[in-house]
């Protein structure tokens, strides 16, 4: 399901149009981006937990020849499902 | 949900169906997510199902093999818009492709020569590192040619050689307190040559394959190297001819103890000549020996080595050596030098008789009668112990001056620049030589036994003891000069000996991208920040210029 599918479900889920949710979208996407910059970490209940995590720096080597490549730390979005979500999951699996 | 809250005041909708939304939009999400496998939102990103297969592994309390059911589990990768928001801070750092293996080979080198060598040389700089190794592979071939050549005999006689290169250079490092630097420094240079030049003296006396010949050359000289304990005159008389040998090579020492190491490294050079040769080429060596001599203070002795020089110049070096420390040893010092010197002979006596007799039986008598002479001052021989070891490095150096030469090729033509070298590849040797003198220490001691039976029992057991208390004493760790000037890393393994570059703190630069780039570890930060006065290694301000450190292995 790509964005503009998912706004039409949300807007039909909401009863809102679809340019409403789309800004409404927006709205609540640049909040947690602004929350994500300052670090912190958002839990969504029954979904799961959004949390900003530090990649140290590492060396890795290019197989194909051997050129060794110094990765600079970074900060990386990790995402985490909560149990319910996990459960759901395993069960829409398992069906 | 208090981002409901923050959408109220950025949405201007009610708090209700803000939080409506907001668990709305996560729900369908969630729907979505289970119906369709896959959701992609734009500005936060992809949610997707993966399914992972069965696998086993291990139980971590047990340790017996369980069975992971086959599962599916959420992944999620943020949208590009949003991972770079996150990463804003840390968006300056880029990917740095480290340098070839340069660095790294150069670094290996290094640490390979210091292991090599032993904790006293604190001289090996990283410029002289390369040369250093090419003498090394010179050298080692020689050596193994030369054992390889060698009978088990020869062998058993170099393994006994290496322990007094053990103590020599114990005493050296003795010696170095108590005199000044540059006598400290012949020392070491010295102990340095000192494991080539037995290596060559046992090589080419054996080379001649000629027994017999060998036997009573080493007789003498052992008779000598006795005879001095008891009486400096009658040294002389017991083995006049062995004198002059002794004397020429002697000679060159003190002009080592007393004068620059050049001067003897100097020396040493004609030496090497002559050594190849054994007999012929000694002539040339004694000229040179005798100029030095005069130059030195040591006239008495320079002319009585002239003198039975120009007698005999087939003698080999070891014995006639032993007799000219005597008379270097009496001519600087007092009369109380003699016996220091004779005790000296006693001990080398010692140790080359056990080789000796192990390959040679007909001559034995002839060293006997004189041995118990030796054994006769082990009170002096004690207190001319430091000066019986000088003087030993000294000669042993001469000699692995002129092997080394002889076998790098700077036979004749010795100038300023092959001093240098050479004085590198003594460096090297003994370095190589000091190691594997803690593993021939038990042969040596082994070898000891038969030839206490035979001569000097109570000696030997001295010496070896006394080996081994300096062995123990010489890894002492030494702190070069040069890093006075810049400040050290007290608990760090390297001295801060120089300055190897410097850089300048760029936006997305780190303490650890220099490390990694000049030492190709990041174990290296806190010399920097040591280098550079840095506090906080996380916080370095921008444009400072960084001076990166010159280490050496402590």
């Amino acid at each position: 399901m790509n964005h503009k599918d998912f706004i039409s479900v949300l807007s039909q889920r909401t009863g809102a149009s679809t340019k409403v949710t789309q800004t409404l979208v927006n709205n609540l996407l640049a909040e947690m981006t602004s929350r994500f910059e300052e670090g912190e970490s958002l839990q969504v209940q029954n979904f799961g937990t959004f949390e900003v995590k530090k990649k140290l720096e590492r060396i890795v080597v290019n197989p194909t020849n051997g050129q060794r490549m110094l990765v600079p730390p970074k900060l990386a979005l990790s995402f985490k499902p909560s149990l319910s979500l996990k459960d759901a999951v395993q069960e829409g699996g398992e069906g | 949900m208090d981002i409901a809250q923050a959408l109220v005041r950025r949405s201007n909708i009610p708090y209700s169906v803000s939080a409506s939304f907001v668990r709305q939009f996560f729900e369908t999400i969630q729907e979505a997510l289970l119906r369709e496998k896959i959701v992609k939102v734009r500005g936060l990103g992809t949610f997707k199902l993966v399914s992972v297969e069965p696998r086993e592994s291990v139980s971590v309390v047990d340790g017996s093999r369980i069975q992971i059911a086959g599962h599916t589990k959420v992944s999620f990768t943020p949208d590009a818009v949003l991972r770079d928001a996150v990463n804003k801070p840390f968006a300056e750092f880029e990917t740095v492709s480290l340098s070839e293996n340069l660095d790294l080979s150069l670094l290996d080198t290094l640490e390979d020569d210091e292991t090599m060598s032993s904790p006293n040389d604190t001289r090996l700089s990283a410029a002289n590192t390369s040369e250093d190794v090419v003498v090394a592979d010179e050298i080692g071939p020689e050596t193994s040619d030369d054992e390889t050549t060698e009978t088990s005999e020869k062998a058993s006689a170099e393994l006994e050689k290496k322990p007094e290169e053990m103590e020599e250079a114990a005493s050296a490092q003795d010696n170095e307190t108590n005199i000044s630097e540059e006598v400290s420094a012949d020392h070491e240079e010295g102990n340095l040559g000192d494991n080539p030049s037995e290596k060559e003296e046992e090589t080419p006396e054996e080379n001649p394959s000629e027994k017999e010949e060998d036997a009573p050359e080493k007789n003498p000289a052992e008779k000598e190297e006795e005879t001095p304990e008891e009486n400096p005159s009658e040294k002389e008389e017991d083995a006049p001819e062995e004198n002059p040998a002794e004397k020429e090579e002697e000679t060159p020492e003190e002009v080592c103890s007393e004068n620059t190491g050049d001067v003897s490294e100097e020396d040493a050079a004609p030496v090497v000549t002559t050594n190849p040769p054994v007999i012929e080429t000694v002539a040339p060596a004694e000229t040179l020996l005798e100029q030095t001599s005069a130059e030195s203070e040591t006239d008495d002795s320079s002319d009585d080595a002239g003198t039975l020089q120009s007698e005999e110049n087939e003698e080999k070096m070891t014995a006639p050596s032993a007799v000219e420390a005597e008379e270097t040893v009496s001519s600087t010092k007092d009369a109380g030098a003699e016996e220091t010197s004779a005790s000296t002979e006693e001990e080398w006596s010692s140790k080359k008789k056990p080789t000796e007799y192990l390959e040679q039986m007909e001559l034995e008598p002839s060293a006997l009668p004189k041995d118990p002479g030796t054994s006769s001052k082990p009170q002096k021989q004690r207190s001319g112990f430091v000066r019986f070891f000088r003087s030993l490095t000294v000669v042993l150096s001469f000699l692995a001056f002129g092997a080394l030469c002889y076998v790098v090729g700077y036979i004749r033509p010795i100038k300023c620049d092959s001093l240098e070298r050479v004085a590198r590849v003594w460096e090297v040797c003994c370095s190589e030589l000091l190691n594997f003198g803690a593993d021939e220490q038990s042969s040596v001691e082994s070898a000891h036994a038969p030839d206490s039976v035979i001569v000097i029992p109570i000696d030997s057991a001295d010496f070896v003891g006394q080996s081994e208390e300096e062995a123990k004493a010489a890894p002492a760790p030494k702190i070069p000069s040069e890093t006075l000037a810049y400040p050290q890393l007290e608990e760090g393994d390297y001295w801060i000996v120089g300055i190897k570059g410097t850089e300048i703190m760029k936006p997305g630069k780190t303490l650890l991208n220099f490390s990694l780039k000049y030492y190709n570890s990041k174990d290296f930060v806190p010399y920097i920040c040591v280098m550079n006065d840095i506090t906080n290694p996380d916080v370095v301000p921008l444009n400072k210029e960084l001076r990166i450190p010159e280490l050496r292995k402590k």
